[in-house]
Protein backbone atom coordinates (compact mmCIF):
# COMPACT_ATOMS: atom_id res chain seq x y z
CA UNK A 1 0.00 0.00 0.00
CA UNK A 2 2.60 2.45 0.90
CA UNK A 3 4.67 1.38 -2.25
CA UNK A 4 1.46 2.54 -4.41
CA UNK A 5 1.05 6.15 -2.52
CA UNK A 6 5.09 6.80 -3.12
CA UNK A 7 4.29 5.72 -6.89
CA UNK A 8 1.23 7.83 -6.85
CA UNK A 9 3.08 10.46 -5.61
CA UNK A 10 5.84 10.50 -7.90
CA UNK A 11 4.04 9.88 -10.63
CA UNK A 12 1.80 13.18 -9.82
CA UNK A 13 5.20 15.25 -9.23
CA UNK A 14 7.26 14.01 -11.96
CA UNK A 15 4.35 15.18 -14.54
CA UNK A 16 3.99 18.87 -12.73
CA UNK A 17 8.04 18.52 -13.56
CA UNK A 18 7.85 17.53 -16.95
CA UNK A 19 5.07 19.17 -18.07
CA UNK A 20 3.74 21.96 -16.44
CA UNK A 21 7.26 23.87 -16.81
CA UNK A 22 7.58 23.10 -20.08
CA UNK A 23 4.40 24.56 -20.46
CA UNK A 24 5.32 28.10 -18.39
CA UNK A 25 7.88 27.87 -20.68
CA UNK A 26 5.53 27.80 -23.84
CA UNK A 27 3.12 30.33 -21.79
CA UNK A 28 6.16 32.88 -21.65
CA UNK A 29 7.23 32.78 -25.09
CA UNK A 30 3.38 33.35 -26.28
CA UNK A 31 3.01 36.21 -23.95
CA UNK A 32 6.36 37.01 -24.62
CA UNK A 33 5.62 37.72 -28.60
CA UNK A 34 2.28 39.08 -27.80
CA UNK A 35 3.53 41.88 -26.33
CA UNK A 36 6.15 42.62 -28.23
CA UNK A 37 4.36 42.82 -31.44
CA UNK A 38 1.00 44.36 -29.65
CA UNK A 39 2.68 45.87 -26.99
CA UNK A 40 -0.73 44.90 -24.67
CA UNK A 41 -1.71 42.40 -22.55
CA UNK A 42 -4.14 40.36 -21.27
CA UNK A 43 -4.28 41.25 -17.63
CA UNK A 44 -6.84 39.06 -14.95
CA UNK A 45 -7.55 41.05 -11.76
CA UNK A 46 -9.89 39.33 -9.60
CA UNK A 47 -12.92 41.36 -8.17
CA UNK A 48 -15.62 40.59 -5.73
CA UNK A 49 -18.97 40.97 -7.33
CA UNK A 50 -21.82 43.49 -5.31
CA UNK A 51 -24.68 41.12 -5.22
CA UNK A 52 -27.18 43.24 -3.65
CA UNK A 53 -29.03 43.81 -7.23
CA UNK A 54 -29.01 40.08 -7.72
CA UNK A 55 -32.19 38.27 -7.08
CA UNK A 56 -32.60 35.24 -4.91
CA UNK A 57 -35.39 32.59 -5.84
CA UNK A 58 -37.46 31.69 -2.90
CA UNK A 59 -37.37 28.02 -2.10
CA UNK A 60 -40.48 26.64 -0.50
CA UNK A 61 -39.54 23.96 1.45
CA UNK A 62 -40.20 22.98 5.51
CA UNK A 63 -36.44 23.09 6.90
CA UNK A 64 -34.71 25.69 4.46
CA UNK A 65 -35.45 28.95 2.42
CA UNK A 66 -32.63 30.93 0.70
CA UNK A 67 -31.70 34.26 1.80
CA UNK A 68 -29.57 36.23 -0.41
CA UNK A 69 -26.13 35.90 -1.72
CA UNK A 70 -23.68 37.22 -0.10
CA UNK A 71 -20.27 36.97 -2.19
CA UNK A 72 -19.33 36.44 -5.46
CA UNK A 73 -16.28 36.36 -6.71
CA UNK A 74 -14.98 36.68 -10.48
CA UNK A 75 -11.90 38.15 -13.07
CA UNK A 76 -12.07 41.26 -14.73
CA UNK A 77 -10.20 40.70 -18.05
CA UNK A 78 -8.43 44.15 -18.98
CA UNK A 79 -6.74 44.62 -22.56
CA UNK A 80 -3.76 46.48 -21.01
CA UNK A 81 -1.11 48.90 -22.97
CA UNK A 82 2.25 48.16 -21.36
CA UNK A 83 4.19 50.07 -19.74
CA UNK A 84 7.61 49.76 -18.59
CA UNK A 85 6.52 49.64 -15.03
CA UNK A 86 3.54 47.04 -15.68
CA UNK A 87 5.82 45.06 -18.05
CA UNK A 88 8.69 44.87 -14.91
CA UNK A 89 5.28 43.89 -12.73
CA UNK A 90 4.31 40.96 -15.60
CA UNK A 91 7.83 39.66 -15.93
CA UNK A 92 8.79 39.83 -12.27
CA UNK A 93 5.58 38.26 -10.87
CA UNK A 94 5.42 36.01 -13.41
CA UNK A 95 9.29 34.86 -13.09
CA UNK A 96 8.80 34.69 -9.15
CA UNK A 97 5.87 32.24 -9.61
CA UNK A 98 7.63 30.18 -12.03
CA UNK A 99 10.81 29.99 -9.41
CA UNK A 100 8.26 29.05 -6.52
CA UNK A 101 7.05 26.25 -8.36
CA UNK A 102 10.44 24.93 -9.50
CA UNK A 103 11.58 25.25 -5.60
CA UNK A 104 8.18 23.04 -5.08
CA UNK A 105 8.93 20.72 -7.52
CA UNK A 106 12.69 20.10 -7.08
CA UNK A 107 12.63 19.52 -3.51
CA UNK A 108 9.19 16.69 -3.79
CA UNK A 109 11.09 15.40 -6.26
CA UNK A 110 14.34 14.98 -4.20
CA UNK A 111 12.55 13.61 -1.12
CA UNK A 112 10.19 11.20 -2.79
CA UNK A 113 14.04 10.36 -4.50
CA UNK A 114 14.98 9.82 -0.83
CA UNK A 115 12.14 7.78 0.31
CA UNK A 116 12.57 5.39 -2.62
CA UNK A 117 16.29 5.04 -1.30
CA UNK A 118 14.64 4.18 2.18
CA UNK A 119 16.01 7.13 3.30
CA UNK A 120 13.79 9.48 4.47
CA UNK A 121 14.96 10.91 7.45
CA UNK A 122 18.18 13.25 6.39
CA UNK A 123 18.77 16.15 7.35
CA UNK A 124 18.58 17.15 3.85
CA UNK A 125 14.79 16.49 3.80
CA UNK A 126 14.57 18.76 6.40
CA UNK A 127 16.15 21.80 4.77
CA UNK A 128 14.06 20.67 1.51
CA UNK A 129 10.55 20.81 3.31
CA UNK A 130 12.02 24.00 5.02
CA UNK A 131 12.16 25.22 1.35
CA UNK A 132 8.80 23.49 0.11
CA UNK A 133 6.80 25.80 2.95
CA UNK A 134 8.93 28.74 2.33
CA UNK A 135 7.79 28.58 -1.43
CA UNK A 136 4.45 28.02 -0.38
CA UNK A 137 4.26 30.67 2.17
CA UNK A 138 5.91 32.83 -0.57
CA UNK A 139 3.78 32.40 -2.84
CA UNK A 140 0.80 33.12 -0.75
CA UNK A 141 2.47 35.89 0.04
CA UNK A 142 3.18 36.73 -3.39
CA UNK A 143 -1.09 36.60 -4.73
CA UNK A 144 -1.63 39.18 -2.33
CA UNK A 145 1.40 41.24 -3.15
CA UNK A 146 0.09 41.28 -6.75
CA UNK A 147 -3.56 42.01 -5.76
CA UNK A 148 -3.02 44.83 -3.64
CA UNK A 149 -0.91 46.10 -6.54
CA UNK A 150 -3.34 45.65 -9.02
CA UNK A 151 -5.35 48.04 -6.48
CA UNK A 152 -3.11 50.35 -6.71
CA UNK A 153 -2.87 50.30 -10.27
CA UNK A 154 -6.34 49.44 -11.75
CA UNK A 155 -8.95 50.50 -8.76
CA UNK A 156 -8.57 54.19 -9.48
CA UNK A 157 -9.46 53.13 -13.32
CA UNK A 158 -12.65 50.94 -12.38
CA UNK A 159 -13.82 53.59 -9.20
CA UNK A 160 -16.84 54.19 -11.19
CA UNK A 161 -18.00 50.47 -11.46
CA UNK A 162 -17.79 50.59 -7.25
CA UNK A 163 -20.99 49.47 -6.93
CA UNK A 164 -20.63 46.77 -9.22
CA UNK A 165 -17.24 45.34 -8.33
CA UNK A 166 -14.28 45.83 -6.52
CA UNK A 167 -10.70 44.87 -6.88
CA UNK A 168 -10.61 41.74 -4.59
CA UNK A 169 -7.57 41.28 -2.21
CA UNK A 170 -6.49 37.49 -2.58
CA UNK A 171 -5.20 36.29 0.80
CA UNK A 172 -4.79 32.69 0.58
CA UNK A 173 -5.24 31.65 4.21
CA UNK A 174 -5.46 27.62 3.08
CA UNK A 175 -1.82 28.33 1.75
CA UNK A 176 -0.42 29.90 4.63
CA UNK A 177 -1.58 27.32 6.72
CA UNK A 178 -0.56 24.21 4.48
CA UNK A 179 3.04 26.25 4.19
CA UNK A 180 3.18 26.34 8.22
CA UNK A 181 2.15 22.60 8.69
CA UNK A 182 5.29 22.02 6.01
CA UNK A 183 7.35 23.68 8.52
CA UNK A 184 5.89 21.75 11.12
CA UNK A 185 6.92 18.44 8.89
CA UNK A 186 9.74 20.34 8.57
CA UNK A 187 10.89 20.06 12.19
CA UNK A 188 9.46 16.70 12.74
CA UNK A 189 11.62 15.52 9.84
CA UNK A 190 14.55 16.95 12.21
CA UNK A 191 13.65 15.27 14.96
CA UNK A 192 13.60 12.16 13.59
CA UNK A 193 16.92 12.42 12.22
CA UNK A 194 18.01 12.97 15.30
CA UNK A 195 16.50 9.83 16.63
CA UNK A 196 18.19 8.12 13.50
CA UNK A 197 21.67 9.18 14.29
CA UNK A 198 21.26 8.43 17.91
CA UNK A 199 20.03 5.06 16.74
CA UNK A 200 22.51 4.32 14.73
CA UNK A 201 25.36 5.47 17.25
CA UNK A 202 24.36 2.76 19.02
CA UNK A 203 25.83 -1.11 18.61
CA UNK B 1 31.86 11.09 34.78
CA UNK B 2 33.59 9.15 31.50
CA UNK B 3 32.96 6.02 30.30
CA UNK B 4 36.07 4.13 29.62
CA UNK B 5 35.76 0.77 27.23
CA UNK B 6 37.82 -2.12 28.52
CA UNK B 7 37.30 -3.83 25.40
CA UNK B 8 40.80 -4.29 24.02
CA UNK B 9 42.18 -5.65 27.20
CA UNK B 10 39.98 -8.69 27.72
CA UNK B 11 40.13 -8.92 23.84
CA UNK B 12 44.34 -9.30 24.45
CA UNK B 13 43.26 -11.37 27.98
CA UNK B 14 40.79 -14.06 25.73
CA UNK B 15 43.62 -13.76 22.57
CA UNK B 16 40.71 -13.09 20.09
CA UNK B 17 41.38 -10.80 17.27
CA UNK B 18 38.44 -7.92 16.55
CA UNK B 19 37.17 -9.82 13.24
CA UNK B 20 36.91 -12.99 15.29
CA UNK B 21 34.62 -11.32 18.20
CA UNK B 22 32.82 -9.67 15.47
CA UNK B 23 32.01 -13.23 13.73
CA UNK B 24 31.18 -14.63 17.47
CA UNK B 25 29.20 -11.66 18.70
CA UNK B 26 27.56 -10.95 15.48
CA UNK B 27 28.06 -7.22 15.09
CA UNK B 28 29.83 -5.44 12.44
CA UNK B 29 33.71 -5.27 12.47
CA UNK B 30 33.15 -1.57 11.87
CA UNK B 31 31.06 -1.34 14.74
CA UNK B 32 32.80 -3.38 17.36
CA UNK B 33 35.61 -1.26 15.56
CA UNK B 34 33.57 1.83 17.17
CA UNK B 35 33.07 0.15 20.39
CA UNK B 36 36.54 -0.17 20.90
CA UNK B 37 37.73 3.29 20.30
CA UNK B 38 34.68 4.43 22.72
CA UNK B 39 33.45 6.75 19.37
CA UNK B 40 29.46 5.06 20.22
CA UNK B 41 26.98 6.43 22.49
CA UNK B 42 25.57 3.31 23.61
CA UNK B 43 25.80 -0.08 23.72
CA UNK B 44 22.71 -2.74 23.60
CA UNK B 45 22.28 -5.20 26.49
CA UNK B 46 22.22 -7.74 24.15
CA UNK B 47 25.61 -7.14 22.79
CA UNK B 48 26.99 -6.58 25.83
CA UNK B 49 25.94 -9.83 26.91
CA UNK B 50 27.18 -11.31 23.61
CA UNK B 51 30.75 -9.88 24.24
CA UNK B 52 30.52 -11.13 27.80
CA UNK B 53 30.11 -14.17 26.90
CA UNK B 54 32.67 -14.91 24.51
CA UNK B 55 35.46 -12.78 26.91
CA UNK B 56 33.91 -15.28 29.33
CA UNK B 57 34.34 -11.75 31.91
CA UNK B 58 31.65 -9.39 33.04
CA UNK B 59 30.08 -6.21 32.15
CA UNK B 60 32.52 -4.23 34.62
CA UNK B 61 35.17 -5.98 33.19
CA UNK B 62 34.25 -4.04 29.88
CA UNK B 63 33.19 -0.97 31.14
CA UNK B 64 34.19 1.42 33.74
CA UNK B 65 33.54 4.93 34.85
CA UNK B 66 36.23 7.36 35.62
CA UNK B 67 35.96 10.83 37.08
CA UNK B 68 36.21 13.49 34.30
CA UNK B 69 38.98 15.74 34.70
CA UNK B 70 38.24 19.47 35.40
CA UNK B 71 39.92 22.25 32.89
Amino acid sequence: MNRYILLTLKVIVDTGWYLILPLMLIVAIVIGIQVATAGRLEWDVPVVLKTDHLPVETIDAADFHATKIVKTEGVLKLDVKLTPFLTADAVLFFCLGVSLLVGILRNAREIIASLQADAPFDLANVRRLRIIGLCVLGNALLECCNSLLNIFLFNKHIREMENMYQVKVVFGMNAIIVGLVILLLSEIFRKGAQLKADNESFV
Amino acid sequence: MAIIINLDVQMAKNKISLTELAQKVGISMTNLSLLKTGKVKGIRFDTLEALCRELKCKPGDILDVTPEETP
